[in-house]
């Protein structure tokens, strides 16, 4: 029987030119928004440094919203079309959304420390963040509970699709519940909006993490390919030895 | 120390948080994928071959 992990495009060694492209281009990003933050942007009057700390937070927040709503993508066209590639895409994505989200957290802290005196508060936007890692921590545990490939997969895109309504409802926890967590300042005209340098800092660091997201996404991705590519051999070894 | 360091500290330390994040699943990443392709290679399928044998139950 032949494995569900196709052909690979191309070798480790042998990176492509556009691929080279998006490498130079991410690394100048990243430049660029690490300039940005330390050195173009202004001090905010009230919070002072720490404030810079805002374009990572949010640049990170962004992200895992997009890795979530990839993970609810991936398992709805895997239960439309049971290609296993959509499981993988959806896996990759969970896991970057997890690290994303423990980013977000952290750095959280770090600001709630320096602005609000408190590390943690139970804030709705705070803990409904914490819900979230809570549910892709949960998502990714589950695979890992479930030996049986097909079943495991069903029930992981079904548990991708039903967290991903924690990602709106994490988005408008700060307008429908007033509370310590700001709202956005991003948008907002006159008084209390950002700054031209701020915004630009803020677009640049932005713009950077989704170029880095999605390098560690085509990772992440080849990773699980290969994983699964193991698997396969390894349980053909096993069944060719006569162990099954 | 006054607020400003105070500030200035807790800012460097929430960097280092993001880049020790993604520089820690780099690491994670780049020592999986070597170890999954050493295990390939030994299992005789190779991480650049097009067929790599039977479904199984496992996966994750």
């Amino acid at each position: 029987m032949k494995t569900d992990v196709g052909p690979r495009s191309q070798s480790a060694g042998n990176i492509s030119l556009a691929m080279k492209l998006v490498l130079a281009l991410t690394l100048v990003a990243v430049g660029a928004s690490v300039f940005m933050t330390f050195a173009y942007a202004p001090e905010h009057r009230v919070q002072g440094n720490l404030q810079r700390i805002f374009y990572s937070h949010i640049s990170t927040a962004g992200i895992c919203y997009i890795a979530f709503i990839i993970v609810a993508i991936g398992g709805t066209m895997y239960l439309a079309r049971r290609d296993p590639k959509w499981d993988r895409l959806a896996r990759a994505a969970a896991l970057l959304g997890v690290v994303f989200t423990t980013i977000v957290l952290l750095t959280g802290c770090i600001w709630g420390t320096g602005v609000w005196g408190a590390c943690w508060t139970w804030d709705p936007r705070l803990t409904t963040t914490l819900v979230l890692w809570f549910v892709y921590v949960g998502y990714l545990m589950l695979r890992g509970y479930i030996d049986e490939r097909e079943q495991k997969r069903r029930i992981a895109a079904i548990v991708g699709i039903v967290g991903a309504v924690v990602v709106p409802v994490n988005y408008l926890s700060v307008f429908w519940w007033r509370n310590l967590h700001p709202q956005s300042t991003i948008i907002v005209e006159g008084r209390g909006g950002l700054a031209p340098e701020m915004l630009q800092t803020l677009i640049v660091t932005f713009v950077a993490f989704i170029l880095l997201f999605g390098l560690l996404l085509r990772l992440q991705v080849r990773l699980e390919r290969l994983s699964d590519a193991a698997a396969d051999l390894r349980m053909a070894a096993f069944a060719k030895d006569g162990a099954y | 120390m006054t607020s400003i360091d105070s500030g200035l500290l807790l800012l460097l330390i929430g960097y280092g948080i993001v880049w020790l994040g993604i520089f820690g699943y780099l690491v994670y990443a780049v020592t999986r994928l070597r170890s999954v392709e050493k295990e390939l290679t030994g299992l005789g399928g190779g991480p650049h071959d097009a067929n790599y044998g039977t479904e199984s139950p496992g996966g994750d």
